[in-house]
Formats: structure tokens, C-alpha cells, sequence
């Protein structure tokens, strides 16, 4: 119940601090920017369009890390310590409070990724129908490209290829939590533990590693092994199980990240008692 | 006239101590880096191959470093602003705000802080496209492409001066800059929130894209897509002196709501 508390604390912090209003307005206009073309593209094929268009998103990674490093807005200050947390601290304990400010963290991973797959079809809504198949729109869009001239973003081939549309969305929004938790909890560690601002450097880094892939794998001077370690790269399903090109394989990324979330997780409890947490403005 | 004079004298002043605060600290060179990065990605974006490499050219390299748009050239807008986003924040709460404007007035205080970052942030893209621009001549580049070039990313000039192409970019870049600035500088007067301020500019830059669209603007002259990174008009040096006056006026607006927050805030 204390746990519950001190992430219902930080959750209140949404009204005041305007930086969460910020990001959720950055990503809607964003989001409309790369989806609302599909509505005419649609109308103009007579066809209408699936609700499908967040597992592929990753795939468009020069179109993904701009939206996506919005989240190190969010948990830059990470964990949270404002002047209110210091009677929150006395009250709750550290362990209970740390605990409470990875359950936030956790809240925090589940609604920024709800909030992606909201988007991708909000804005799709006057030539939505919803269907277990991909559709002709987002078939159309990634084999043939003539989604392009309406300004949309760009689908991948192969993130549509071999996969049903629920499958890869359950794999997206699994991993995109998954995540969003453990840059979070890098944050927070940083945060504690070093100075602050380097959790928020890391973060950054961490997000634009699938952007520095995807570059360097165009040129001659390609680096595949990078996304061994780049989690954000296993959101993309297409940089994931080519046996061929020594990419990791979707278990690797699944335990990975599972591992890692535990990992931190424990080490950011078992050590609080050890930290000295001056209130921070 | 001798009030004027030191009006004026108190403004060059304060708008010295604001550069010198801006220009001499870790974050300057932090933010050159930033650029040099956002520069190579843009660049390395657009390499497909080796044969692509083989025909690149001064013009064409840096043109991509600065407005490749299907890779990161919008990220400018936040990057600036690192600089100057948490300094009138801090300016406030250490309470330097208050005993600057006691010193030297609200009008000189708001006068040079905008132009402190106006002109730091200016400074700072221009040096970063420079130290490009000298890079690629040391990598022994071409300085035009072999093919000929149409009549679009202000390529035109170029094909009469590279030099004339260079700076009418780097000009129309660090106005960008300037301009992202100040807006990120007066949002932070009216939010207090360093991070909200820091993406400030690239949320109204979207903004304003979806506005285009629902008011239907038929003129890429209002589109902000063409005025930072592109040629708004057939006509290079109408299109330069058009983006140049635009973000010139925007700045100055924006600095005048700067001042009128800071005063509000101040005296009530």
C-alpha cells in the first residue's frame, strides 16, 4: 500500500509538471504528421486501413528515434526527488519508496507505450476498420511505395513479412515496455549512484544506437554487432533472427531484457540503504 | 540623448557578461559536439554506398548535413536549445534575474539576454557548419557535383560561388538556431521547466505543420519545412532574403514576449 502511495504521488505530478503535457502534445503532432496521409491514400484506393501500423513503426528507424526520445524527457530526473519527496521518504522508508518509484517507473513504461499505439491508429480513425489481417493500405504502402507522395512514413517490407499483425504487436508492446522499464531504471541508477544528467546522456545514446546502426549499415563500415547491444533495436522485429547476419534472435531479446529489468531492479533496492538522498529542487 | 547614450551603453554591457556566460562554459563546446554529430548523422544518412561516396561534393555533403530531413536535420531545434534552456531557469531561481534587472534595468536585461542567445546560438551553428565545411575540404572533396544541379536547396548560387551557397546556408541555419532559441528562452519564462522549454520548438514546429494543413497555406513561404531547410521559391535570393526577414521577425516578436513575461512576472 505504501508502494502504491508513493507511485500514486509521482503519478499526481502529471498535472503540475508541464514537461509530461509537452511530450504528449510533441507526439501527437508527430504522430499526425506520419499517419494522417494514409487517410486520402486510402480514400483515393477505395480501400480502408487496419489499425496495424505501430509493430512496423520501429522498423522506420529514422522516423522512430525522434519519437522515441521524447521518453528521456520523462524519466531524466528519475527518481523523482523534488522538495515534497523528503517527507514522503521519512514516512514511507527507502526501500518502500524505491520500490514505489520503480512501480512508477513501471506505470510510466506501460502508459508511454500505450499511448504510441493509440496514435498510430487515432489519427486513421475516418478510414479505420479494424481486421486481423494486415490490409491492402499497409500491403500497398510496403511493397509498392505509393503511400510515399502523401507524405507518410515509410514501411518496411520486411516487418510485414512471415508475421501476423496481432503477433508482432503483442512483440512490440511487450518489448517497447520492457524497454522503456529498463532505460528507466539505467536513469535512475545513474541518477543515484553518479552525477546527475548522466542516466539522461546514457538514455539518449542508448536511443539513438539503432539510428547509428541503420547509418553505418548502409556504408561500407557496417556494424551489425551493435545491435547485440542496443535494446531499443530489439523493438524491430526485422533486426532480429537473421541466423545469416549474426543478429540476435528474438529469445536473446525477450530473456535480455527480462534479465536485465530483474537485474537492475534488485540492485537499485538492495543498495538504496547504502545511498544518501539529499531532497533535490 | 545622454539617457539614451547610457541606455544603450548598460545594454552592450549586460549583452557582453550574457555572451560571455553563454560562450565560455563546458556547454558551448558540448553543444559544438552535438552539431558535429547531428551533422555526420545527417550525412552518413545519405550514403548508400561506396559509389555514392566516390561522386560527393562539397555542395551536395553539406547540403545533406544540414537538411536531410528523412534523417535528423529537425533534431537542430532541440539541440540549440540545450544551451540555453535551463539558463533562464536558473537565472530565476538563483536570484540573479532580480538583482540583474536592479543593476541595469528590465528593458536592458531582456534586450540582452535575447540577444546573448540569439547571437551564442548563431555562433554556435556557424562554427560547427564551418569546421564541416573545412573537413570536407581537407578530404580533398570536389567542390560541385559532376551532374548538373537543379534549381533547388539554393543550388543555383552555388553553381556561380560555392562560398556565396556555404554562407547563405550557414546564415539560414544559425537564424534557425537564434530563432529556436528564443522561443525555448521565452517558453521558459512563461512554464519554468527546463525539459517542457528544451522541446518546445520542435513541438511548435509540428504544430505549425499541422496548422498548414488544416488551413490549407498554399505557400511553401509559410511552410517552416522549407524556410529552415529548404528554398521556399523558384528564386534563390528572394528565397534567402524571405527566410532571413521571416526569422528575423519571428525572433524579435518572440523577444518582445520574453521581455512582457519577465516584466509581468517582476513587478506583480
Amino acid at each position: 500500500m505504501k508502494v502504491l502511495s508513493c507511485c500514486k504521488i509521482n503519478l499526481m505530478q502529471w498535472h503540475i509538471n508541464p514537461k509530461y503535457a509537452m511530450v504528449v502534445a510533441y507526439l501527437a503532432f508527430y504522430m499526425w504528421t506520419l499517419t494522417h496521409g494514409f487517410v486520402q491514400f486510402s480514400r483515393d484506393m477505395g480501400y480502408p486501413v487496419r489499425p496495424w501500423l505501430f509493430p512496423v513503426f520501429p522498423s522506420s528507424v529514422n522516423l522512430f528515434v525522434p519519437v522515441y526520445l521524447s521518453y528521456p524527457v520523462l524519466i531524466s530526473d528519475a527518481p523523482f526527488r523534488n522538495s515534497h519527496q523528503q517527507f514522503v521518504l521519512l514516512r514511507l522508508g527507502k526501500r518502500n519508496w524505491i520500490l514505489g518509484q520503480l512501480l512508477y517507473l513501471l506505470v510510466l513504461s506501460l502508459v508511454f507505450t500505450i499511448l504510441m499505439w493509440l496514435l498510430t491508429w487515432m489519427f486513421l480513425l475516418p478510414r479505420l476498420e479494424w481486421g486481423l489481417d494486415w490490409g491492402k493500405i499497409i500491403i500497398t504502402s510496403a511493397y509498392e511505395h505509393l503511400a510515399d507522395p502523401y507524405g507518410v512514413m515509410t514501411i518496411m517490407c520486411e516487418s510485414i513479412e512471415n508475421v501476423k499483425p496481432l503477433a508482432a504487436t503483442a512483440w512490440v508492446f511487450f518489448m517497447m515496455v520492457s524497454v522503456n522499464f529498463l532505460l528507466g531504471e539505467i536513469t535512475l541508477l545513474c541518477n543515484l549512484w553518479s552525477k546527475k544528467g548522466l542516466g539522461a546522456v546514457l538514455t539518449v545514446l542508448l536511443i539513438l544506437m539503432p539510428f547509428i546502426i541503420w547509418v553505418l549499415a548502409a556504408s561500407p563500415y557496417a556494424i551489425t554487432k551493435l545491435s547485440w547491444l542496443s535494446p531499443v533495436s530489439w523493438l524491430d522485429r526485422t533486426m532480429l533472427l537473421h541466423s545469416n547476419q549474426n543478429k540476435p534472435s528474438f529469445l536473446y531479446a525477450a530473456i535480455m531484457t527480462s534479465v536485465l529489468n530483474l537485474l537492475l531492479a534488485t540492485v537499485s533496492v538492495g543498495t538504496i540503504h547504502k545511498c544518501n538522498l539529499d531532497t533535490e529542487e | 540623448m545622454n539617457h539614451e547614450k547610457k541606455h544603450y551603453y548598460k545594454v552592450t554591457r549586460s549583452v557582453c557578461v550574457e555572451l560571455h556566460r553563454a560562450i565560455l562554459s563546458g556547454t558551448f563546446v558540448l553543444e559544438i559536439v552535438l552539431l558535429l554529430a547531428w551533422e555526420f548523422a545527417n550525412f552518413a544518412a545519405s550514403i548508400y554506398d561506396l559509389s555514392w561516396l566516390k561522386q560527393a561534393s562539397i555542395v551536395t555533403t553539406f547540403d545533406a548535413a544540414v537538411s536531410n530531413l528523412s534523417a535528423l536535420a529537425r533534431l537542430l531545434l532541440p539541440i540549440v536549445t540545450v544551451l540555453f534552456s535551463w539558463s533562464g531557469e536558473t537565472d530565476r531561481r538563483s536570484r540573479y534575474l532580480a538583482s540583474a534587472i536592479q543593476r541595469v534595468g528590465l528593458p536592458a536585461y531582456c534586450a540582452a539576454k535575447v540577444l546573448a542567445v540569439a547571437l551564442s546560438a548563431m555562433l554556435v551553428v556557424f562554427l560547427a557548419e564551418t569546421i564541416l565545411v573545412f573537413a570536407l575540404m581537407f578530404s580533398g572533396m570536389p567542390l560541385r557535383p559532376w551532374y548538373p544541379m537543379d534549381n533547388c536547396q539554393y543550388y543555383l548560387i552555388a553553381r556561380k560561388s560555392v562560398i556565396s551557397f556555404i554562407i547563405v546556408r550557414e546564415v539560414i541555419s544559425s537564424l534557425t538556431a537564434a530563432l529556436s532559441a528564443v522561443f525555448a528562452l521565452t517558453l521558459g519564462a512563461f512554464l519554468h521547466n527546463a525539459l517542457a522549454s528544451m522541446i518546445g520548438p520542435l513541438i511548435a514546429y509540428y504544430a505549425w505543420d499541422v496548422a498548414a494543413f488544416i488551413l490549407k497555406i498554399p505557400s511553401n513561404g509559410l511552410l517552416l519545412d522549407c524556410i529552415f531547410f529548404s528554398q521556399p521559391f523558384p528564386d534563390p535570393v528572394f528565397s534567402a532574403v524571405w527566410s532571413t526577414t521571416f526569422m528575423i521577425t519571428l525572433t524579435v516578436l518572440l523577444g518582445k514576449l520574453y521581455a512582457w513575461k519577465v516584466g509581468k512576472d517582476e513587478y506583480t
